[in-house]
């Protein structure tokens, strides 16, 4: 699948962008780019990719957000850097973008750069999100995204989970909604998550085809980190 | 779907629609800021009220109106904001409103910071206002009990005319699980003490926590401690995993029950007898069980993130029948799963000393 340079994850509150974008970082940097990972979160402080800024960097993924110092804090701040991460050409540059269409909105604010240059806007779809079972609904989200970012949707990444409940079923069933909603809107499903291999279904089969994205989770609660420190890739 | 993946803040505020509520008052503060932010959306399709009032103390205050004209109202806050409350609390208490108010706990004291805690346990369960009162106090340990205590909640804050609060924490409230909804119940409790209309009646119905005259207030607080009294025979809940043949019992509620359940299974699955005891309502405390289990000879560790409050009502209930050990973590910080067990098992190779 070819993508750009530029990749930004947007999505409803709670979709699953962080997991996605920080995943996808890891994907590209082992295809050899040099990453660069943006935390546009300013929605909420909590469960954001800046949490993993320290871990990123030892796998060579630099994590700009707000001034350093400042990460955890509840302030709508956005730091300079990021139009270094946007001018320096050799870098492939991910957005983890806030929820829902006010979360996009800070995307306005980088717009020269994205009208300059050919972008991927991907909107993280887990349909088991209350609100999101319903294909009308997912696209009602993604004109709002577009016309609060000014920018245009290029794909769909299903996320279809029940978390630690997630079975071949419930995936199935989930993959279908957001699958009649990309049909909708015109979009491809450019990324389709798994977290276990014993999720994968007969029709995922051909992996490539279907875009399968294997998730390690990273936002998980302090009950389910068992040494405190995260898995090596 | 059946199953949706609901952050808990979010099956708060739909469990309580649930549950028949359809008053919502609040401002907003982080970490909860998701129960107004949903409530705004949602109070319309149900026909309820949402109101942003302009403080913490007007809004507990709009919630003693609705409350007290029969409604089933709720308003929502974290620790600094519930400070704020605390007078409109004791009103409600005194006044014996029926009514919900979460806790969704943050870092303190003061305007403290952003970080789940569990240092407003004291005041959630020993007042928190003036006067001789208690609430009901709930704490959820999963993103179902979320939803499924506070349709408790506001059946049991209608059963004693009672406060009723929900204390969780800033994790519980922003981590995300799996969660089956009930269906949106009617309520048709009758309330004929509700300022609804005198409707015939020869005095009217009158909410009000004042008792100025003669013994009018030794005779309320007469009646408030009887309801207390039956409160602790009727509603204390708690649950007990593998506390019959533990050598050590977890004490632990919300986020830390869960740290802790994750160390105990490592330590099960090692052949270590180890056992929990989640207490689901703080207030009632589930005394008479602790006192069962320190008369069987066990011992116990409480594991909170605060310096030290439930672990006082551990010692209180244990009454110096048995070893009670403590591991907290300071405001801002979690307990790691490896740090408990690893408590655990320096306790277990000490020994009952």
């Amino acid at each position: 699948m070819p993508t750009k340079r530029i990749t930004i994850i947007t999505g409803a509150f709670g979709s699953g962008k962080t997991e996605v974008a920080v995943n996808y970082t890891q994907l590209l940097k082992r295809a050899g780019h040099n990453v660069g990972l943006v935390d546009l979160d300013i929605v909420n402080p909590y469960f954001r990719s800046r949490e993993l800024t320290d871990f990123l960097k030892a796998h060579g993924i630099e994590v700009v957000s707000t001034q350093p110092g400042l990460e955890m804090a509840d302030l709508p701040a956005l730091s300079p850097r990021i139009f270094a991460f946007l001018q320096n050409e050799e870098l492939r540059v991910v957005f983890d973008v806030g929820g829902y269409p006010v979360g996009a909105k800070t995307l306005g604010r980088f717009e020269p750069y994205f009208r300059a240059e050919a972008y991927d806007l991907w909107l993280v779809v887990n349909p088991y999100r209350p609100g999101y079972d319903d294909p009308e609904e997912i696209s009602k989200l993604a004109q709002a995204i577009e016309a609060a970012s000014r920018l245009r949707l290029t794909g769909i990444v299903d996320n279809a989970n029940l978390g630690r409940e997630t079975d071949r079923q419930s995936r199935e069933e989930g993959s279908k909604v957001v699958e009649e909603a990309a049909r909708m809107l015109n979009l491809p499903v450019v990324l389709k998550t798994y977290t276990a291999e014993e999720l994968i279904t007969p029709a995922d089969r051909d992996r490539a085809a279907n875009n399968l994205f294997p998730l390690q989770l990273f936002m998980r609660p302090p009950w389910e980190e068992v040494t405190g420190e995260l898995r090596e890739i | 779907m059946e199953r949706v993946m609901m952050k808990g803040n979010e099956a708060l505020a739909e469990g309580a629609i649930r549950a028949g509520c359809r008053f919502f008052f609040g401002y907003p503060i982080t970490p909860q800021n998701e129960i107004p932010e949903y409530m705004a959306r949602r109070m319309p399709e149900v026909n309820g009220v949402f109101i942003q009032a302009e403080s913490e103390v007007s809004a507990i205050n709009m919630v003693y109106g609705a409350g007290g004209a029969g409604g089933r109202a709720l308003t929502s806050s974290s620790s600094p904001g519930i400070s704020l409350k605390q007078e409109g609390i004791s009103y409600l208490a005194g006044a014996q409103v029926p009514c919900v108010i979460v806790n969704v706990a943050r870092g303190g004291p003061g305007l403290g910071g952003l970080t789940p805690s569990q240092s407003d346990y004291f005041q959630a369960t020993k007042g928190g206002g003036h006067g001789d009162y208690h609430l009901i106090v709930y704490a959820p340990g999963t993103g179902q009990e979320m939803v499924d205590l506070i349709g408790l909640a506001f059946d049991k804050a209608e059963e004693y005319r009672n406060p009723v609060m929900i204390l969780t924490d800033a994790i519980m409230g922003q981590m995300m699980e799996p969660v089956i909804l009930p269906p949106i119940r009617e309520v048709t409790t009758e309330k004929p003490w509700a300022t609804t209309g005198k409707k015939g009646r020869a005095k009217p119905n009158l909410i009000n926590s004042l008792g100025i005259i003669g013994e009018d207030l030794a005779r309320i607080n007469i009646e408030l401690q009887e309801k207390y009294r039956k409160i602790e025979t009727n509603e204390i809940r708690y649950e007990a995993d593998g506390t019959g043949d533990a050598d050590l019992i977890v004490v632990a509620y919300g986020t830390t029950s869960r740290v802790a359940r994750s160390a105990i299974n490592m330590l099960r699955a090692e052949g270590k007898k180890v056992g929990l005891l989640r207490p689901i309502t703080l207030w009632p405390f589930p005394k008479q069980i602790l006192a069962d289990l320190a008369a069987q000879g066990k011992r116990f560790l409480v594991v909170e993130m605060s310096v030290g409050q439930l672990v006082e009502d551990v010692i209180l209930a244990v009454n110096d029948r048995a070893k009670v050990d403590f591991f907290g973590k300071l405001n801002g910080t979690v307990p790691t799963v490896r740090e408990v067990y690893n408590t655990i098992n320096a306790l277990l190779q000490k020994g009952g000393a």
